[in-house]
């Protein structure tokens, strides 16, 4: 990158099943906590980048409604609407315009709302389900589809049949992230869990349970980034972005063979080149021991295993027994997801960057009570949507 | 903050809006060659790219693999009626039809199917396998499409009613 | 003379098929907002039309926002307008659609309260579309049973 670039600050609501707010006016409180985290005032941002999925809240072209409500009147916006990886392609998108002088400071903006018909006329489920499977071929994938949850069956099936995990792990992985969540006070999920309340809930598809899935969240996220010269000037705590990468990755879900009818192991093989290319261009050898804390987009539980695996933090078909042995809890060696990730929170639009924002929150230290008990130095988030798309963040405590 | 504490007294009712719209489009010219022969013909068709042999199903002009342009002349070849299960979901919830918004329901599993092509790669197909007993049922095992009669075929997966499991 | 086609004739001379697929988001119901939600209640419960003032940029707006968009202050101070104002700009719609406050042929325009900076998109009525002038005095006609919505606002007559 041309020129270094710094998170300066992060805000979100507090996240909620219905929110009673509407998109506009959460989006105007995380921005609002965002501003006051960097301490700065709108004058001091020179762009807005707003991370949106069509017409998921009722009508199209947000930012139009949006404009006074995240500041961006008569100012430099960008709209980026990427489907579920849409909050880290804008951020990703706002480093690259400070990266290349376009800018100096770049808010990004990222409000999950899902407004839905009257429950008699269809059920909210089935709808945004629905929605999800919006974007899927009309003739190939649609009728039949369950949008992510068929998917995430397929895989935990294919992950069973070649790794041998068991369920009670992937309750102890679920427990875990509850844990965690009780101690981020933005999460949505945050009552303890224990390994029996997973393995009695309700089996979706085989073997996905109701708590193994993410759930559906209404909330607001807003990161500000900054080029180091104004870094420095607005906090004595930047976070610094290594390196970014973004790769898509096939025509039809069909198409991912790798994750849906694997040979030998589970893989999202955009995940796995964007590690590669990552790890490749910051000199990483050994992810697992250099990455001091990881937070992966996990839609379910079962995700969270093959996406470790994926990222080679573990080898293949390992990952459910290193979770099995608590190393991934936030006082591990390999803490994953300490804030609870988003089997815990999942606003659909901010869902990518909530991970950008909570490892750049245990970089400085600001978690609270859900920081991860260590000096962490380097970090690394991911971010995950349709079809097999990947953004990466490395973040770090040093320029 | 005065707002919150004004909504309990400023309350109306949600916003709420109906707008009937359709959409209708075309499926493009080698899509809708797909979908004449699974209507007319109750054929399931494919294409082989001429330059890497990867078989396209559905059929396309433009191949994903080596990104080969298959305009001019393309390859057009009949997958299936067989097909070896590759992946499995059960599926005990209900879906929306994307044709009607109605809730849809089904008792038989969806599979990821490896449809029998002649290319150097199978092509790929989501559907129903007819059987409702899923400890029958194992990823390796054989099944054959099942087609509805010419009067109910629409060109849509649907014309395949299911695939069932071929011998042993 | 016409370039030849990259595609193959029989493909292009065939009948194209088509899907038909109803839109998903034809029937939606969301939550209005605090600051709009006061806007319709004091219009229903007291046939009041009412704005948000910055105090900073002395601008009132209507409908209220929640942020100024000049200076992006929180706006929590409301004030009452006048039920009357001015026609600043209109048009008159011929062309049928879907949703339509009236039918066609109707006027619609943008309407600056008295007291308000910002204008108001609603309808004319009682009037001939060929008298409309801009800059004409008009004033806003309310339903008698209001629901808490903008047809709790008929239209706007000329005065």
């Amino acid at each position: 990158m041309k020129r270094k670039v710094a998170i300066v600050g992060f805000g979100q609501t507090e996240m909620v099943a219905r929110s009673p707010k509407t998109k506009m006016e959460l989006a105007n409180q995380a921005v609002r906590r965002a501003m006051d985290d960097a301490q700065i005032t709108i004058k001091d941002v020179d762009e807005v980048v707003i991370a949106d999925i069509e017409f998921f809240h009722g009508s199209g072209e947000s930012e139009m409604q949006l404009a006074d409500c995240v500041g961006h009147y008569m100012k430099p916006v960008m709209k980026i609407e990427t489907g579920g990886t849409v909050s880290g392609s804008a951020c990703i998108s706002a480093v690259h315009h400070i990266a290349a002088g376009a800018c100096d400071v770049s808010l990004v903006s990222a409000t999950g709302v899902f407004p839905a018909p009257p429950p008699d006329v269809i059920p909210r489920g089935a709808f945004l389900q629905a929605s999800l499977s919006a974007g899927m071929h009309p003739v190939w994938e649609k009728w039949c589809s369950v949008g992510a949850i068929g998917l995430f069956a397929l895989m935990a099936n294919a992950y069973v049949r070649l790794s041998g995990c068991t369920e009670e792990t992937v309750a102890k992985c679920r427990a875990k992230a509850a844990r965690n969540a009780t101690r981020n006070p933005y999460a949505h999920l945050r009552g303890i869990m224990t390994v029996e309340d997973v393995l009695k809930s309700p089996m979706l598809m085989a073997p996905l349970r109701h708590l193994h899935m993410c759930p559906i969240t209404e909330g607001s996220a807003a990161l500000i980034f900054a080029s180091e010269e104004r870094a420095e000037k607005i906090t004595k705590n930047p976070v610094w972005v290594k390196d970014v990468v973004s790769l898509h990755g096939a025509q039809y879900w069909g198409a991912l063979h790798e994750m849906f009818a694997p040979k030998e192991r589970v893989a999202l093989p955009s995940l796995v080149k964007a590690c590669d290319i990552l790890y490749k261009r910051n000199g990483i050898t050994n992810p697992a021991k250099e990455l001091d804390v990881v937070e992966i987009y996990e839609p379910c539980t079962w995700a969270e295993l093959v996406f470790m695996e994926n990222m080679r933090l573990c080898e293949p078909n390992e990952a459910w027994k290193l979770a099995d042995r608590g190393a991934t809890e936030i006082d591990g060696e390999l803490p994953i997801n300490p804030s609870g990730g988003v089997t815990c929170t999942n606003p659909g639009m901010p869902s990518t960057m909530l991970r950008f924002g909570e490892v750049a929150l245990q970089i400085r230290g600001d978690a609270g009570e859900h920081q991860v008990p260590r000096e962490v130095r380097l970090g690394l988030a991911t971010g995950f949507g349709g079809t097999g798309w990947t953004p990466l963040m490395l973040l770090s405590k040093y320029k | 903050m005065s707002r919150s504490k004004s909504q309990g007294q400023y309350e109306v009712p949600p916003s709420h809006m109906i707008t009937s719209v359709f959409m209708e489009y075309p499926m493009g010219l080698f899509m809708g060659k797909f979908m004449r022969e699974l209507k007319e013909n109750a054929r399931l068709v494919g294409m082989v790219c001429r330059q890497c042999g990867h078989t396209m199903f559905p059929p396309q002009a433009l191949c994903s693999v080596c990104y080969g342009e298959n305009f001019q002349d393309p390859q057009w070849v009949e997958v299936g009626p067989e097909a070896t299960v590759a992946g499995l979901m059960e599926i005990k919830m209900p879906w929306l039809n994307p044709w009607t918004l109605t809730l849809r329901a089904s008792q038989y599993p969806v599979g990821i199917l490896m449809v029998d092509a002649p290319g150097r790669s199978p092509g790929v197909i989501w559907h129903f396998i007819a059987e409702t007993d899923v400890s029958k049922l194992r990823v390796g095992m054989r099944v054959k499409a099942v087609f509805k009669p010419r009067e109910e075929r629409e060109g849509l997966m649907e014309d395949i009613l299911y695939w069932a499991p071929v011998g042993e | 003379m016409t370039k030849a086609s990259i595609y193959p004739s029989e493909l292009e001379s065939a009948q194209p098929i088509t899907v038909k697929q109803p839109a998903l988001f034809t029937n939606v119901q969301y939550t209005v907002g605090a600051t709009d939600s006061r806007f319709f209640a004091e219009l229903r419960d007291r046939g009041k039309i009412m704005g948000t003032r910055c105090e900073t940029c002395d601008l009132v707006y209507v409908p209220p926002r929640m942020n100024c968009k000049e200076c992006f202050s929180e706006l929590n101070e409301w004030v009452e307008v006048e039920e009357k104002g001015l026609l600043v700009t209109y048009t008159i719609v011929h062309e049928p659609g879907i949703r339509q406050p009236m039918e066609p042929p109707y006027v619609l325009g943008i309407i600056r309260l008295d007291g308000a900076d910002t204008g108001l998109v609603h309808c004319l009525g009682e009037v001939d579309p060929d008298h409309v002038r801009i800059g004409m005095r008009v004033q806003a006609v309310l339903k008698e049973e209001r629901e808490g919505n903008i047809n709790d606002i008929r239209y706007f007559k000329p005065i």
